[in-house]
């Protein structure tokens, strides 16, 4: 892949990503509990972990961090995704080579990783260690919610693999 | 396909994992929701100032304190407003039936309890 090519297509998923964060915080919250979520746009970062590499994923995940923040957030919620998005990325990044057949059990991992770095992000922004008391609720909705991202990833990479016009 | 990766533990394998996660998690909020209860107790510089049973509250009611003030309602508990400037407290929200609200300025602590206990000594 030559680098205009690599950058467009970093920008086209960087703005998928970014549109699938912004629907799903108009979405009504699932549950009482602040932080359950889907995660739809970490089909786009777990997409790109395999199809564009490490470096273009950290870029890609900053831009959607930083605009959702500016479009469907403020500071406290950027500060909160931020952190959720790092220990996402650093779990994903680690455990990647071991996973390309099943993204699902990846996106699980990473889906618990980044509800423990947004637990943590809480636990010193609200200076109190008792909102770990979600971590349980967090971590059935991580199971939940990262099976279905890893699927959808899985099944994108399957597709775009058999069609050799899309371009490696 | 199979054959070729038989070396990383199968779907199976980890569905069954994250399905034993998941019954760890639930078994942890139920045991978790046996041992709180009903009760709240507020402690101020570890001295207990009061225990309510929240599920015998039919009215709401505040209780003023040094620098915060309570509001209890029937069945929760918060903190309804806090002299100073963060409002951790107060954004920490509702508690019904499990964890805690920690007012470091003010030394406030609301806490969850299964029952309640002749002055229980734990400060918190």
């Amino acid at each position: 892949m030559n680098k205009t090519k690599r950058v467009a297509l970093d920008a086209v998923l960087a703005a998928i990503a970014l549109l699938l964060f912004i629907v799903e915080a108009q979405m009504p919250p699932l549950t009482s509990i602040p932080g359950i979520k889907i995660g739809l746009a970490n089909v786009v970062t777990l997409f790109a972990v395999y199809y564009c590499g490490k470096k273009d994923t950290a870029a890609i995940l900053f831009v959607r961090v930083a605009l959702g923040a500016i479009f469907a957030g403020n500071l406290s919620t950027f500060l909160y995704s931020f952190c959720g998005a790092c220990f996402c990325f650093l779990i994903t990044c680690l455990l990647a080579r071991f996973f390309r057949k099943k993204v699902w059990v990846l996106s699980v991992f990473g889906a618990a990783a980044h509800n423990t770095g947004q637990l943590l992000a809480a636990s010193v922004f609200m200076q109190t260690i008792s909102v770990f008391w979600y971590l349980p609720y967090l971590l059935i909705a991580a199971v939940c919610s990262g099976a279905f991202t890893g699927l959808c990833t899985q099944f994108i990479l399957n597709r775009i693999q058999n069609r050799k016009d899309i371009g490696q | 396909m199979k054959r070729i990766h038989s070396r990383s533990p199968s779907n199976k394998f980890w569905i069954a994992v994250f399905a034993a996660v998941i019954v760890l998690c639930i078994a942890f909020i139920l045991l978790s929701k046996m041992f709180s209860g009903h009760v709240a107790v507020i402690t101020q510089d570890g001295k207990e100032i009061a225990q309510i049973d929240l599920s015998r509250v039919t009215e709401s009611y505040t209780i003023p304190l040094e620098g915060n003030v309570i509001l209890v309602e029937p069945g929760a508990i918060r903190m309804h407003s806090a002299n100073c400037p963060d409002q951790i407290c107060v954004h920490q929200g509702v508690l019904h039936d499990t964890g805690r609200i920690v007012c470091l300025p003010n030394r406030v602590i609301i806490e969850m309890k299964h029952t309640k206990t002749q002055a229980d000594a734990k400060a918190g």
